[in-house]
């Protein structure tokens, strides 16, 4: 059983790759003329998947080596270093009120902000994508959203038969929550010093 | 001296001298005295004679008188007295009478009484005289005769008197060897010679009067009469009547012993004839039931063929009960080899399953270690996207690689996830073989001790089976030699009844027999019932025996 799925899986990637030049090809044919829609990051979280911009994003890692931190908020799970940078990582699963669940297909975001100098990690439970999402394609919920973070997001977009919630990581990053949070990071880094 | 004279000397000596002497004067005066004493004695007997014959005169008178008197008296009528009247008177002179006659009797018995003691007087005189000579002649006599002679006649004249009355036992004592003594002697001879002969005579006849005693007493015996007892006396007859009596005792036995025997022979003969006779009915009864045994044994004797039959078919069911144990066992044994080969097949393919799940352990890592490079290729694919999408419109073809690159990566991610889940049920799986291979190996284990304990069991039906073979072979042939023999019992059972018959007929012969025999003891008791015996001895004289009646 098994050698034959290897035997599938191999031809499949070599259906794939086979597929992938061809795909290159045509993008190369279509970028010239098709700038209609924006790149997002599918992320998974809670069962839903949430569409951050790529732009946010400056690296998709593993879950590297946190150190906690005192008196800070469960969803904080700490702060950690990636390539020399320094900063908070944020449970978003702690922040949405649910446990902390180490999964292996947990993923650190980091993402900073476009206008200051501001980076955080978000964990998620998975990255799923890239995708194209065209602005006319994300619509106003049929019913309000609930939840910690409803105030955050843009609105909602059906991506093949799964509906994804387009989440505003610039409103959720000045939010008074992770400000509040920043303030205090200031001061460990103080003491630190 | 004396004793050696002769008697005839001496007395022609002593008698001749007294005899010159005394002859002659006593001769005389005897003679005289003699002459008047016979005219004394005349004369007073010839006046007691007229004294008589007056008194008797005067009686008869009287007598006559007074009679006569008596009679006129009873003629009057008149009381006779005797002390009044005539008759009185009568007697008075009669008694006076009388006494005078008495009177003169005795005047002249005085007178005559007188003249002989005169006469008497001198006959005394004479015999002194003479006795004064007797009394010299005596003891001359005395001296010289009568002391010898007459002591010897004495003892003579002793013995005489003694045999005159019958006793021979008397005898002379010391006889001397005069003539008298010869005589003594001769006399002693004789009386020895008479005693013995007499002696021997009266034996003869005491004998004889034992010998006529005893056959008196004995001649009951003769008759039959038994319970006569002999005398058994001191003398020679004793021993006979002792022997007698010792035979008549033994005879007595003999008979009583006789009349029992006849009795019980009686009595045997009596239950002889019951036996005879139930035995001719046992001897019927018997030759039928030995007609009905004939009959039952032939049943049995079919029976036992039969069971002789079912014996062979049994023989040959265990025969083949035998057989088909053997193949059984046959069986068994190469149902324990298969299942020794196929747990040894397990075993082996025990280890195999067991070495593919330790492959399939380093292909679980190897498809991890595959897992995580896709997964780390897909972050790198994103990564490179997002760098491309930061390079601008220079990255863009980039970022089209880096996407289909993410794409690659998860099919990977995803096809490993698959193999991984795939290695995991194939691990599952494999456990699950080695867990049921465990399981069938101990199954096959125990089944192979099931088996062989079918074999030990086959085997042992084997053993029964062979030994009921030969049991069963046994009882064939126990059944035969049945059917053999009771064939035989049926000849013997006919042969039986044949020889019951004769039986039966030698009863009645002898039934017969038996009627003749109970005569004859008759006939015996008939004869043996003339002898008497004594009471004491239990047996009555007459005793009755049993009477047979005719069979």
């Amino acid at each position: 059983m098994t050698a034959p799925t290897l035997a599938d899986a191999v031809a499949a990637i070599d259906d794939r790759f086979d597929g992938a030049v061809d795909a290159i090809v045509a993008a190369d044919q279509s970028a010239a003329g098709d700038a209609a829609g924006d790149r997002y990051v599918l992320v998974s979280l809670a069962s839903t998947c949430y569409a951050v911009l790529e732009a946010y994003v400056t690296e998709i890692d593993r879950v590297p080596r946190i150190t906690p931190v005192p008196h800070v908020p469960v969803w904080v799970r700490g702060v950690t270093s990636v390539r020399g940078d320094i900063f908070s990582v944020v449970d978003m699963r702690a922040f949405l009120g649910l446990d902390a669940q180490p999964l292996r297909t947990a993923r650190l975001l980091v993402v900073r902000l476009l206008t200051e100098e501001f980076s955080a990690g978000l964990l998620v439970e998975g990255v799923d994508r890239i995708v194209d999402i065209a602005a006319d394609a994300i619509g106003a919920p049929e019913s309000p959203l609930e939840g910690p973070l409803a105030p955050f997001l843009n609105g909602i977009c059906t991506i093949g038969d799964r509906t994804v919630a387009v989440l505003d990581l610039d409103r959720l990053l000045r939010s008074p929550e992770i400000r509040q949070f920043e303030e205090r990071k200031e001061d460990p880094s103080c003491e630190e010093r | 001296m004396r004793r050696t004279l002769k008697i005839k000397t001496r007395l022609v000596f002593t008698v001749g001298f007294v005899a010159a002497t005394l002859a002659g004067s006593a001769a005389v005066a005897l003679w005289r005295l003699g002459a008047v004493e016979t005219g004394v004695e005349q004369l007073a007997r010839s006046d007691a004679r007229t004294a008589a014959d007056v008194s008797r005169a005067y009686e008869q008178a009287f007598t006559s008188l007074r009679t006569r008197l008596e009679a006129d008296a009873t003629v009057k009528g008149e009381p006779v007295d005797a002390d009044s009247g005539w008759p009185a008177t009568a007697a008075r002179l009669q008694r006076q009478a009388s006494d005078q006659a008495a009177r003169s009797r005795g005047a002249m018995e005085a007178g005559g009484e007188a003249v002989r003691s005169d006469i008497t007087r001198g006959e005394v005189a004479i015999a002194a005289a003479l006795a004064l000579s007797l009394l010299a002649l005596v003891a001359v006599l005395q001296l010289f005769v009568y002391g010898p002679v007459a002591a010897e006649a004495a003892s003579l004249v002793r013995v005489c008197d003694a045999l005159a009355v019958g006793d021979h036992t008397c005898r002379v004592p010391n006889p001397s060897d005069t003539e008298l003594g010869r005589v003594a002697r001769a006399l002693n001879q004789m009386l020895d010679n008479t005693v013995t002969l007499v002696e021997s005579r009266a034996e003869r006849d005491r004998m004889q009067a034992a010998v006529m005693k005893l056959l008196e007493e004995v001649s009951g015996v003769a008759e039959g009469d038994l319970t006569v007892q002999a005398e058994v006396t001191a003398d020679v007859t004793g021993a006979v009547a002792d022997s007698f009596n010792f035979m008549i005792g033994q005879l007595r036995q003999i008979i009583g012993q006789v009349q029992a025997a006849s009795r019980q022979v009686s009595t045997a003969l009596a239950d002889l004839r019951d036996v005879t006779q139930k035995l001719a009915g046992g001897a019927e009864d018997q030759a039928a039931q030995a007609v009905e045994a004939s009959v039952a044994i032939e049943e049995m004797a079919a029976s036992i063929h039969y069971v002789s039959e079912n014996a062979s078919s049994s023989a040959a069911v265990a025969e083949q009960s035998r057989a088909n144990a053997e193949h059984g066992t046959r069986a068994v044994t190469r149902t324990i080899e298969g299942m020794k080969a196929v747990r040894d097949q397990v075993q082996e393919t025990a280890k195999r399953i067991k070495r593919l799940g330790e492959s399939s352990q380093e292909i679980a890592e190897i498809v991890e270690l595959i897992g995580d490079i896709g997964d780390r290729t897909s972050i790198l694919a994103l990564n490179a996207s997002i760098q491309a999408a930061m390079a601008g419109e220079a990255g863009r073809g980039f970022a089209i690689v880096a996407d289909e690159v993410e794409r690659l990566a998860d099919r990977a991610t995803e096809a490993t996830k698959r193999a991984g889940v795939l290695v995991k049920a194939t691990q599952t799986e494999a456990a699950e073989v080695m867990a049921a291979m465990e399981d069938t190996t101990r199954e096959v284990i125990n089944r192979s001790n099931i088996a062989n304990e079918a074999g030990v069991a086959l085997s042992e039906i084997q053993t029964v089976s062979n030994r009921l073979a030969e049991l069963i072979q046994a009882i064939s042939d126990a059944a035969q030699q049945q059917a053999r023999g009771s064939e035989q019992v049926a000849k013997s059972m006919t042969e039986m009844s044949s020889v019951t018959r004769n039986t039966a007929s030698s009863t009645k012969q002898t039934a017969a027999a038996i009627n003749s025999l109970a005569l004859l003891v008759d006939n015996l008791n008939a004869t043996v019932s003339r002898f008497k015996l004594p009471a004491s001895g239990g047996d009555v004289a007459e005793f009755g025996h049993p009477r047979l009646v005719a069979v």
